[in-house]
């Protein structure tokens, strides 16, 4: 006797017609769109498979396709999927499965623009900017004082990992954890590290720095590391690369311009 | 965030649905270079669609994409393919099991089945999405996934039976 009720996704989940509208946004999602939305704040797993389809990546427009007329009939839509704020949109905005969709979709993936990734970590990074709106940052984004950033690390494995900031002005600031032991990750599932951080007034390029470490270090050790890097690059994070301790890098260079 | 218009180009459409239909080609063919063939012919079509696609193609993509794979798979070559169809890990592994059988025993009914499990079983699509993605009533789809039902248990009672 077959358990059919086991053979569909779990009860409640979205379709994967749901999670491609959500990407297109397209306007046939309608009035649903809030509970999806909502579902997807609770349903890890649907987060997941959301990240993975959205991670696919086709490619240029090849040659075949390029100026002709679709014969779409007009249409006018009302919201806009960019528009959402709050922590639901932080963690969809991610290119968070970096490493999951890697496993998943295998050659359909490039590499995320929002993405940096080094070896066995992949580091993410979205921003709220000050009206409210939340952006992926690509490499080299601007992030202005006051706006808000998180932090996402997809990890090949089980393990330790702490985020730093190396600003202009020569300074070292550990983001995650703010104080004690490196954060434990236990699986290889992207993760989006608790709280968030708002950008000071030290306008100029930031690197940020992320360790996984398979052994868990001190972070004091980690943020001298860190701290000596920036030095030999005579305080310029642009110039810092590779930082000297046992664990695997990933960084994210951002520019901090302008007022809130 | 390109929006439909009267005026959208087929790269735009491309643009904002490739990685749908690509993900889906390559969900049902199982190889990558099948699934970008797959998908360039989907768009071809879409330029020959009479009066033009719906101002949300998602739904018309979906069908053509199925349709497409599964003949492709039908042909004989991909049949391999099928049966070896790795389901994402988004599932958890009891679920894997089952939602394999449901695959391995797809071709084994009849086409209009196939493409309404799909939807149902391995896309986890409602009765309602599934009538407007197939473009068949509420009813026939309640059908077909009952008759599917019912064919696919006597699949497997005769496979425990013999």
């Amino acid at each position: 006797m077959i358990d059919w009720s086991s053979v569909r996704r779990a009860e409640g989940c979205l379709s994967d017609l749901e999670l491609d509208q959500l990407i297109a946004d397209e306007v046939e999602l309608g009035p649903r769109r809030d509970e999806v939305l909502k579902h997807l704040a609770d349903c890890n797993r649907c987060t997941t498979r959301f990240a993975s389809f959205e991670s696919v990546r086709v490619g240029p427009v090849p040659a075949f396709v390029g100026g002709e007329p679709a014969r779409l009939a007009k249409h006018s839509r009302s919201s806009v999927w960019w528009g959402l704020s709050g922590t639901l949109t932080i963690a969809l905005a991610f290119g968070l499965a970096r490493l999951t969709g890697e496993r998943d979709q295998g050659a359909l993936l490039d590499q995320a623009p929002s993405t940096r990734t080094k070896g066995a970590l992949a580091l993410g990074i979205v921003v709220q900017r000050a009206g409210g709106d939340i952006e992926r940052l690509t490499p080299g984004g601007l992030v202005a004082p006051g706006e808000s950033m998180r932090f996402e690390l997809a990890t090949a494995g089980a393990g330790f990992v702490a985020v730093f900031g190396l600003d202009s002005s020569g300074q070292t600031t550990a983001y995650a954890p703010y104080s004690g032991a490196m954060i434990a990750v236990t699986s290889d599932m992207p993760s989006l590290l608790p709280n968030s951080i708002v950008a000071d007034a030290t306008l100029g390029p930031e690197r940020i720095v992320a360790f996984f470490c398979e052994q868990e270090q001190p972070v004091t050790e980690l943020a001298e590391a860190a701290r000596s890097a920036l030095e030999r690059a005579k305080g310029n994070p642009i110039d810092v690369h590779r930082i000297d301790t046992p664990c695997a890098q990933a960084d994210f260079l951002i520019e901090k311009q302008g007022a809130p | 965030m390109p929006r439909l218009s009267t005026s959208t180009s087929l790269a735009e459409l491309y643009t904002r649905y490739g990685r749908s239909v690509l993900r889906r080609a390559h969900m049902l063919l199982g190889d990558v270079d099948a699934a970008r063939d797959a998908m360039q012919e989907v768009f071809l079509r879409a330029l020959n669609v009479s009066g033009g696609l719906d101002p949300s193609p998602l739904g018309w993509l979906y069908r053509t994409t199925t349709n497409l794979c599964l003949n492709r798979l039908r042909d004989g070559k991909r049949r391999n393919e099928l049966l070896s169809l790795e389901v994402s890990d988004d599932v958890a592994t009891d679920d894997i099991e089952s939602r394999v059988l449901v695959l391995r025993v797809l071709e084994r009914v009849p086409q209009e089945l196939q493409d309404i499990a799909i939807y149902y079983f391995v896309d986890g699509l409602s009765h309602d999405e599934i009538a407007k993605v197939a473009g068949v009533s509420r009813r026939t789809v309640g059908n077909r996934i009952s008759d599917f039902q019912n064919l696919v248990s006597g699949i497997v009672k005769q496979g425990s039976a013999s």
